[in-house]
């Protein structure tokens, strides 16, 4: 117990400490965000090498792409006073487009088509590794709790950036009127592309994320399950796509409490006699969260095996075997949730039974 | 059913009868359109995109109604209790896009609203996202969901004395649940400064079945559950240079006021009259809890090299309760009730009442740090630490009176006992993750890392066994564990080519102790991953996962050691899935996916089982198959401009335990849940006019569990019979859309 409360200490202390020695230092370091000089005003400027040259002269160009940008949050930033003085719009993340602009007019000029035109001098995210091109919308995001810990997640780990779901300038899903299922989330009653687009995803979830993990498709379509591909329930519910600092991303539920009980509240507690494992393993070592054949989602389909493979001989904490006539298999007691009704946790009876 | 399902079929054809008949008419009062190109027919299709406009803002907007048939045969209940989808008139789905023509309106720059499954389904949710950037954005989210269980293959023991009577599965229930999420920030899109507001509250209420086992017999009983929860959150997010830092202040208030009033005579399971019954109960167990929280992070980027984060949760958690329970029955059995043996039965309990007061808390402390250091463009070095450590104490004061007389009423006794128990669990798991990722190029990449985690656990336990009338003490009970875990861990990943990415990942680790036996021990997981886009139209994925884990699980029995290779837990299972998407052009797109799911798990077990064998310490093995075949695919299609489709099939088919059988006898437990689970659809849409689609649906579920009774082998028993059931769900709708539409 000291030694829990020395750990705690030292780290609300180096918290306390850190924070005040990063604030005292502000003024060493440049901001996350890029301030640059405000881009020039008047389009056909002649720009030097590394000038800004302001989302109206891009956008004169790369018109397909403007209107849908236009209503993203992206081109609002401008309007915002807090963001005066700092790169908003397009070069906030291509880099300043001087050097471009002269570069196409040049090349436009000599009767090339711009879509001959490999111009390496504005950055191309798509281009960029995962990793390269993440770093760039980390620059602004990455103060929000949500993506904070964005570059020791999991996508980040497997080379999945921000683009790779997110587009700051693509148009919605095509196709987003043709008939669908009415009961399974799809593009005709999923949550619109409007939706979608803004937060600049490129897809609806959960379409978006079973792109990749299409190992969840199987659970989602089980007799028992979450109702996600019903619509009811989005992956980001449970998950943050963002990264974080719990297994499988997991998301937190009152503060420090697994996802689940956000939903399932009767489970929260605390209670006097708390089935351990359901706080210190987690409810999936149970149940398999996704869907499943069995009912509850539980791992297998007897209750009496899942319950023995831990209460067999007094295995370490307090997961005891049980003895007596009341536990013999072939008897009507051997669904142990029978008598023990409250596996989560009971307020009266130690060993659960109600 | 069926009866009732054939009126509502005749219905539902007249409906569509209906339905089409204006449609027939529309469509004979226009023109014959000229024959166009594809680019005329996409330049139609383009112009119809066009919004309509009011006042400063674009409306997109569409509302889905209709009605939907319903025949089932075969398990109703399980049909429910999978499904639940009833027939009736239905809003199928509505949406409701507002946006600002330059982006900035009046009171909002974007209004979202959707809702899907009101009406006969048996979930629904609304959600609503409105925004006027510069000021606040809200999002808000309230779900409806409408939960039936009645299964016979799920704490059933009424089959072994009931076997005619197998579909009475004891914890039955049809409940209802409401949730909500509703989130308003305040200057959202500030740098400097933003504020968040949050509640969610959920609601969760109806019958519920649920069991006592009391007096020497097992007790079905009606439950009215009723429990409530609001969680407040307050926060701020604030940018002082190149710190970012959040915070925020939660506030869960938690009430559960179920109650069981039961006046009707209650058998029990072994419903002979010489044994135990209850004559009437009430119960009433109201509980509060109430949660505080706090979390505060902070985040910062030093030389555009170091990204650290950081994060501490504080929760303080806690409940109190007063549980009430009023008893009248029949023959006890005092041995197992504790109560005097002079009072053997036949006797009559003229009063049993409990009184338990008490309270449990659980402060919670999560912490954690991460660093990410960028030593050159393509090395990364991370490092994330984090810490848990929370306590649980919970203490309980019983009071009891139980009053008892012989059959004839004679010979009264009396006992009142009194006790408490106090038990408490203090849990604490730190843990560091260390890792570095280099990039050989823009296409190549490798990954290192090393995690070590520590965990310990102490129990404790004093005080009464609650659980009884008597509440005979026990002695103290205290329990201490550690554990420690080593993990390693190597991923690569590759992009060959455009649009072709790879990925392969692998963790290997070792324990030298685990808190339940199926937890991590020897474990081995590996994940590949294949993403190709072929090109922007096609795509392809692949990918394989395999996990194992073997816990040898030491134990000691009666002093000596048990060979570690005999009493361990196995589990493995082997993922494989493939999936093509193919969006052939703006009116064609196909996709296909194929999922195989393996599982074994092996677990050493003891048990009891027959009779005039010890009830305890039979050394078996409990096993656990899954081979799931997944199948999918679906296709849309727009053959004519005014015409689209929707076609799909899904099927799950697990073999499960295959041709193995259990063996009770010589401690052999086999589970699986071999099934086959299909759900074909199909659509169509036609266009009516410019504001109105008229669509025809019908879905069909097939559900087929008969091989399970093949493998209830001896009283071994997962389920009596097979609950199969096929379910037809035509279905139609009209859908308006208002401002233009979302065409």
């Amino acid at each position: 117990m000291k030694r829990l409360k020395t750990i705690k200490l030292a780290l609300i202390g180096a918290w306390v400490f850190g924070t005040a020695l990063l604030l005292c230092g502000a003024s060493l370091y440049p901001s996350t965000a890029a301030t640059q000089k405000p881009p020039p005003k008047e389009q056909g400027q002649t720009a030097q090498a590394g000038n800004y040259v302001g989302e109206d002269t891009c956008l004169d160009c790369h018109s397909d792409q403007s209107a849908h940008y236009l209503k993203t949050a992206h081109a609002k930033l401008k309007k915002e006073s807090s963001w005066k003085g700092k790169v908003v719009g397009c070069e906030s993340c291509h880099g300043p487009g001087g050097a471009h602009v002269e570069t196409m007019a040049e090349a436009l000029g000599g009767g090339l088509e711009p879509a001959q035109v490999k111009d390496k001098k504005i950055v191309n995210l798509a281009a960029l590794s995962p990793k390269d091109s993440s770093d760039t919308c980390l620059k602004c995001h990455a103060g929000r709790e949500e993506h904070n810990n964005y570059m020791r997640g999991e996508h980040f780990r497997n080379d999945v950036g921000c683009i790779s779901c997110h587009s700051s300038h693509s148009p919605p899903p095509a196709g987003a009127n043709l008939a669908g299922s009415n009961v399974f989330v799809s593009q005709a009653n999923a949550e619109k592309p409007g939706f979608a687009a803004e937060k600049m995803l490129r897809a609806s979830e959960p379409q978006l994320c079973m792109q990749c993990h299409t190992e969840t498709k199987h659970q989602f379509n089980m007799p028992f399950k979450h109702k996600v591909l019903e619509g009811a329930m989005k992956c980001s519910d449970c998950h943050n796509a963002h990264g974080g600092f719990e297994q499988k991303q997991a998301r937190l539920a009152t503060g420090a409490d697994a996802a689940c009980v956000k939903c399932h509240t009767d489970k929260q507690g605390p209670f006097t006699y708390e089935h351990a494992p359901v706080k210190t393993e987690g409810c999936a070592s149970c149940h398999t969260p996704h869907g499943s054949a069995n009912p509850r989602l539980l791992r297998t389909s007897s209750v009496a095996q899942l319950c023995l493979e831990c209460h067999t001989q007094d295995h370490g904490v307090g997961a005891l075997e049980p003895v007596g006539p009341a536990h013999r298999l072939d008897l009507q007691y051997r669904d142990c949730t029978a008598c023990h009704v409250k596996v989560h946790g009971s307020h009266t009876s130690p060993v659960f039974m109600r | 059913m069926k009866s009732k399902a054939t009126r509502m079929l005749r219905g539902l054809a007249g409906l569509a009868l209906c339905l089409a008949l204006p449609a027939a008419l529309a469509r004979a009062q226009q023109p014959t359109p000229s024959p166009q190109s594809a680019g005329a027919q996409t330049q139609s299709a383009a112009s119809s995109q066009k919004k309509e406009e009011t006042g400063n803002y674009t409306v997109t907007s569409s509302v889905e109604i209709g009605y939907r048939g319903l025949s089932v045969d075969g398990d109703i209940n399980k049909y429910q209790s999978d499904l639940n989808y009833k027939a009736g008139p239905r809003l199928f789905d509505s949406s409701l896009l507002v946006q600002a023509k330059d982006g900035a309106g009046g009171p909002f720059d974007t209004l979202l609203v959707t809702t899907t499954g009101w009406g006969s389904d048996p979930n629904g949710h609304f959600r609503i996202s409105m925004e006027k950037s510069k000021w606040y954005r809200l999002d808000g989210n309230y779900r409806r969901f409408k939960y039936f269980r009645f299964l016979n293959n799920i704490a059933n023991p009424f089959y072994t004395t009931r076997p005619t009577d197998p579909a009475t599965g004891q914890h039955g229930y049809d409940t209802r649940q409401q949730v909500g999420d509703f989130d308003l920030t305040l200057l959202p899109k500030n740098k400097r400064v933003r504020f968040n507001v949050g509640y969610s509250p959920t609601r969760y209420n109806g019958p519920v079945f649920t069991t006592w086992h009391y007096g020497g017999d097992d007790f079905m009983l009606l439950s009215n559950a009723k429990y409530r929860s609001n969680d407040l959150r307050l926060g701020a997010d604030l940018n002082l240079g190149p710190v970012d830092l959040s915070f925020q202040q939660g506030f869960r208030r938690y009430k559960d006021e179920s109650f069981i009033d039961d006046d009707n005579i209650n058998l029990g399971v072994n419903p002979a009259l010489s044994n135990a019954f209850l004559r009437s109960i009430e119960r009433a167990q109201p509980i509060k809890g109430r949660v505080n929280y706090s979390r505060f992070s902070a985040h910062t980027l030093l030389a555009k090299k170091l990204d650290i984060t950081g994060r501490i949760i504080h929760s303080s958690a806690k409940s109190d309760f007063n549980w009430v329970e009023s008893v009248v029955a029949d023959n006890f059995n005092t041995r197992i009730t504790n109560i005097p043996g002079v009072i053997n039965p036949p006797n009559v309990l003229t009063l049993g009442q409990f009184n338990f007061v008490g309270d449990a808390e659980r402060p919670n402390t999560l912490g954690a740090l991460g660093l990410t250091y960028r030593v050159t463009d393509r090395f990364r070095l991370s490092n994330t630490f984090r810490v848990e450590t929370f306590e649980i104490n919970g203490n309980t004061f019983y009071r009891g009176v139980f009053n008892l007389t012989r059959a004839n009423g004679t010979g009264a006794v009396s006992i009142q006992p009194t006790g408490s128990a106090l038990e408490t669990t203090k849990y604490r798991k730190v843990q560091n993750t260390f890792e570095g990722d280099y990039e050989f190029d823009e296409r190549y990449s490798v990954r290192l890392g090393y995690r070590h985690g520590r965990r310990h656990i102490e129990t404790f336990f004093s005080g009464a066994n609650l659980a009884s009338n008597g509440a005979p003490p026990l002695p103290d009970d205290a329990h201490e564990e550690d554990n420690q875990t080593n993990t390693v861990m190597f991923g690569f990943k590759a992009r060959p080519v455009r649009g072709w990415s790879l990925s392969l990942d692998a963790d290997h680790g070792t324990s030298d102790n685990v808190f339940t036996r199926t937890g991590n021990y020897n474990f081995t997981n590996i994940r590949a991953r294949s993403r190709y886009s072929v090109t922007r139209r096609l795509r392809f994925n692949l990918a394989f996962f395999a996990r194992e884990n073997a816990n040898p699980s030491e134990i000691d029995v009666n002093g000596s050691s048990v060979s570690l290779a005999d009493f361990g837990v196995e589990i493995k299972s082997r993922v494989f899935t493939t999936s093509l998407d193919w969006t052939a052009n703006d009116r064609l797109s196909f996709g296909a996916g194929y999922n195989y799911n393996r599982q074994n798990s092996d677990a050493v077990i003891e048990y009891a089982f027959g009779p005039g064998v010890p009830n305890a310490g039979i050394r078996g093995h409990s096993l656990y198959f899954m081979r799931n075949h997944f199948f999918n695919f679906d296709v849309v299609a727009q053959p004519f401009r005014r015409v689209s489709l929707y076609a799909a099939y899904r099927v799950n088919k697990d073999t499960g335990q295959g041709s193995r059988i259990s063996n009770q006898a010589a401690g052999i437990f086999i589970s699986s849940y071999p099934m086959h689970y299909q759900s074909p659809e199909a659509r169509v849409a036609l266009r009516v006019n410019r504001r109105v689609d008229w669509n025809l649906g019908y879905q069909y579920y097939n559900y087929n569990e008969s091989r399970l009774a093949a493998f209830n082998q001896g009283t071994f028993i997962v389920s009596p019979r097979p609950q199969n059931y096929h379910a037809h769900m035509p279905y139609t709708s009209l859908r308006f859309y208002f401002g233009g539409g979302e065409r």
